[in-house]
C-alpha cells in the first residue's frame, strides 16, 4: 500500500486531477453557474457541490489515475519482475486497493472541510454519516473495479488514464453534475443503475433530501443494485488483474 | 557446491504467432558460473531468460532451478531466483530505499531483518549515500544496481539479467560488470543475456544463440581458441567511405570488417600477413593511412567468426 499510496501523493499529475480540479470546481462554480440563486438556498447548492466533488474525486482516483499506475508499471516490466518472485497477485492488488481507499478518504475530507468553509450546508445526523461513509466506500469498490478491468483492456499509461478521465466525466455529468430529476428521461435509468450516480444520489439524498435529486434512492431495489453491481465490477476487475496483468 | 547444477534447461520450445522463437534449446549452468547469453535482437535469448524466471511459459520442454522444476514447483524455484527485466521497473516517484522496501514487504521479510538486508545490500550496490534520493535523480547505472538490489532482496541463488547494461556508458557499464563479478564470487550464479560483446568479456562462461538455438558455448578463452582469430586489427585511414571498407574486405575475404569509433575493425586469424597488404592497398587506392593496431580478439569479433561457421555447419 505504502508505494501506491507514495505514488498517489508524489505525482503531480495525480494530486492535480483527482484533488486540485474538484477543488477549484468547488470555489468557482458558485460563482460562474449559480451567480442567480438566491441566497437562502445557496449553501444547500454548495452542500451538494460538494458531494457531487467528493464522487469526482473517488471516481478520478479510482477510474483513471489507478488504470493510469497499474498500465505505467505494466509499461516499465514491473510485472515480469513481480510474477518472477514467489508472491501472490491478489495479495499485491490489495495494496493498490488500500492507497485508493485511503487516498479517496484524505482527499474526501479535504474537500469537504473546504466545502464547509466557503459555506456548503451538509444536514447530516451521526447515522447519515455513517450511511454516507458506507455509500462513499462502495462508489470507491465500484471505481477500483472499473479502473482495474480499464488498465486490463487498455495497454498502455496514457491511453489508460485518458480513457479513464472519459469514463470519469461521462458518469459525473450522467447523474452527478446533472442531478437525476434534471436528466432527460433516456438517461435517467442508466443514472440509477450506475454506482457512481446513484451513489452520489444517495449520500445527497441523505443530506438535501429526496426532492433536491429528483427521486429517493433509497429503496431495497436501488440498494441492492449499488452494492451488488459494485461488488462484481470490483470481483471482475480484481480478477482480470490477477489473471491478465501479471500475464505476459 | 560449485559443482550443483544451478539452471538446467532441456529441449525448450516456445513459438509466437506461428513464429518459432526457441528451439529445442538445451542448457546447463553451474552453481560457480557467471554465464553471458549473447546473440543479436530477435534471437530469442530474451524469451529464454522469461521462460527461466517463470513469468512465461515455455511450449515444451523441461527446467530446473536447482533441481526445482520452474513450472511445478514454481513457488519453491522462484524463491531461488533473483529476476531483472529490461525496462526499468523500479517507480522513480519512490527513493531507492523505499522501492527495496516495497519489495522486501512483498516478500514478507519481517521488519528487523529487512532493514537489515536492505542497508546491506545499498552499501555492496555502493547506493547507501543515495538511498533516500528518489530513483528519478538516478543515473542509468545507480538504477541498474537498485535494480540488481531488488533481485538479491530474498534467498537468491540464481541472479537473472536481461540486456543490463543496455544504455549504459562504458564506464559504468565496467563499474556494473564488476559488481556482478563479485556477487558471483560470492555464491550467486549469474545468467546475463545481451547483444553487447563487452558484457561478456566479464563471463566465466558464454553462450552464443542465433535463430532460437545456442549455436556455441564454452568458456571465452575456449571460444577464442575455437574462432581461429588471434587478433583484430583497428586501421585509421581518410577519407573514411564505404569504398574504403570494401577496399579493405577484398583483401581477405576470411576476415570481418566493421566500422568502428576508431576507423575501421578487421577480425582476421593472420594479421601479421594481412598489415603489410592494407598499408599497400591504401597507398595505391589514394588513402591516408594515420594508424593500424592490433588488439586481441573480442568476443564480439569470435561472436561473429564462430556464428557465420555454425551456420556454415563449420562448428560442431
Amino acid at each position: 500500500m505504502a508505494r501506491s499510496m507514495r505514488i498517489f501523493l508524489r505525482d503531480k499529475a495525480i494530486v492535480g486531477s483527482s484533488v486540485l480540479i474538484p477543488a477549484v470546481f468547488l470555489l468557482l462554480l458558485p460563482q460562474v453557474m449559480f451567480s442567480d440563486v438566491p441566497s437562502q438556498i445557496m449553501p444547500a447548492m454548495k452542500g451538494y457541490l460538494v458531494i457531487a466533488m467528493v464522487i469526482l474525486l473517488i471516481a478520478s482516483i479510482g477510474v483513471s489515475n489507478l488504470a493510469g499506475s497499474i498500465a505505467s508499471d505494466r509499461d516499465h516490466d514491473l510485472y515480469s519482475k513481480l510474477s518472477s518472485m514467489p508472491i501472490s497477485p491478489w495479495y499485491e492488488s490489495l495494496g493498490r486497493v488500500m492507497a485508493v481507499m485511503i487516498f479517496s478518504a484524505i482527499g474526501s475530507m479535504l474537500l469537504i472541510t473546504l466545502g464547509l468553509i466557503y459555506g456548503a450546508e451538509l444536514a447530516l445526523s451521526w447515522l447519515d454519516v455513517v450511511l454516507a461513509l458506507g455509500i462513499g466506500f462502495i462508489v470507491a469498490v465500484a471505481a477500483v473495479g472499473i479502473g482495474m478491468i480499464l488498465a486490463c483492456v487498455v495497454r498502455s499509461e496514457s491511453a489508460a488514464a485518458h480513457v479513464g478521465v472519459a469514463i470519469v466525466l461521462v458518469n459525473y455529468f450522467i447523474g452527478v453534475a446533472i442531478p437525476y430529476g434534471s436528466l432527460p428521461d433516456l438517461l435517467k435509468p442508466l443514472a440509477r443503475v450506475n454506482p457512481i450516480s446513484s451513489g452520489n444520489g444517495m449520500i445527497a439524498t441523505l443530506a438535501l433530501g429526496a426532492e433536491y435529486i429528483g427521486y429517493n434512492p433509497w429503496n431495497v431495489l436501488d440498494l441492492g443494485l449499488l452494492v451488488g453491481l459494485s461488488l462484481m465490477l470490483f470481483t471482475v476487475g480484481l480478477t482480470m488483474y490477477a489473471k491478465l496483468t501479471w500475464r505476459r | 557446491m560449485t559443482d550443483t547444477i544451478a539452471v538446467k534447461i532441456e529441449d525448450v520450445c516456445k513459438g509466437y504467432n506461428g513464429t518459432q522463437v526457441l528451439k529445442e534449446v538445451r542448457l546447463q549452468i553451474r552453481m560457480d558460473e557467471f554465464y553471458v547469453l549473447m546473440g543479436p535482437n530477435g534471437s530469442g535469448k530474451s524469451t529464454l531468460l522469461s521462460i527461466v524466471a517463470g513469468t512465461n511459459p515455455a511450449d515444451s520442454g523441461h527446467i530446473e532451478i536447482l533441481s526445482r522444476d520452474v513450472f511445478r514447483e514454481s513457488e519453491q524455484a522462484k524463491s531461488c531466483i533473483g529476476y531483472v527485466p529490461q525496462e526499468n521497473f523500479c517507480s522513480a516517484f519512490l527513493t531507492g530505499r523505499e522501492n527495496l522496501e516495497y519489495f522486501a514487504g512483498l516478500l514478507g521479510l519481517n521488519k528487523s531483518k529487512s532493514k537489515r538486508r536492505i542497508a546491506d545490500l545499498l552499501e555492496m550496490m555502493q547506493l547507501a549515500e543515495h538511498a533516500n534520493r528518489r530513483v528519478a535523480e538516478y543515473s542509468g547505472g545507480m538504477r541498474k544496481k537498485l535494480e540488481v538490489a531488488t533481485a538479491l532482496l530474498g534467498d537468491v541463488k540464481v541472479l537473472l539479467l536481461d540486456e543490463p547494461t543496455t544504455g549504459l556508458d562504458p564506464g559504468a557499464r565496467k563499474d556494473f560488470l564488476n559488481l556482478l563479478s563479485d556477487i558471483n564470487d560470492q555464491g550467486t550464479a549469474i545468467l546475463l543475456v545481451t547483444h553487447i560483446g563487452e558484457d561478456a568479456d566479464a563471463a566465466s562462461h558464454v553462450g552464443f544463440m542465433v535463430d532460437g538455438r545456442i549455436a556455441v558455448e564454452g568458456t571465452p578463452d575456449e571460444l577464442k581458441a575455437m574462432s581461429g582469430l588471434t587478433s583484430t586489427i583497428v586501421v585509421d585511414a581518410t577519407p573514411r567511405t564505404k569504398d574504403l571498407m570494401i577496399l579493405l574486405a577484398s583483401l581477405d575475404e576470411s576476415c570481418i570488417v566493421e566500422e568502428c569509433d576508431d576507423g575501421f575493425r578487421i577480425a582476421s586469424d593472420s594479421p601479421m600477413k594481412l598489415i603489410p597488404q592494407i598499408a599497400n592497398a591504401l597507398s595505391k587506392s589514394g588513402y591516408h593511412m594515420h594508424s593500424v593496431d592490433t588488439h586481441p580478439p573480442s568476443l564480439e569479433d569470435v561472436f561473429h567468426q564462430l556464428t557465420d561457421s555454425s551456420i556454415r555447419g563449420e562448428v560442431q
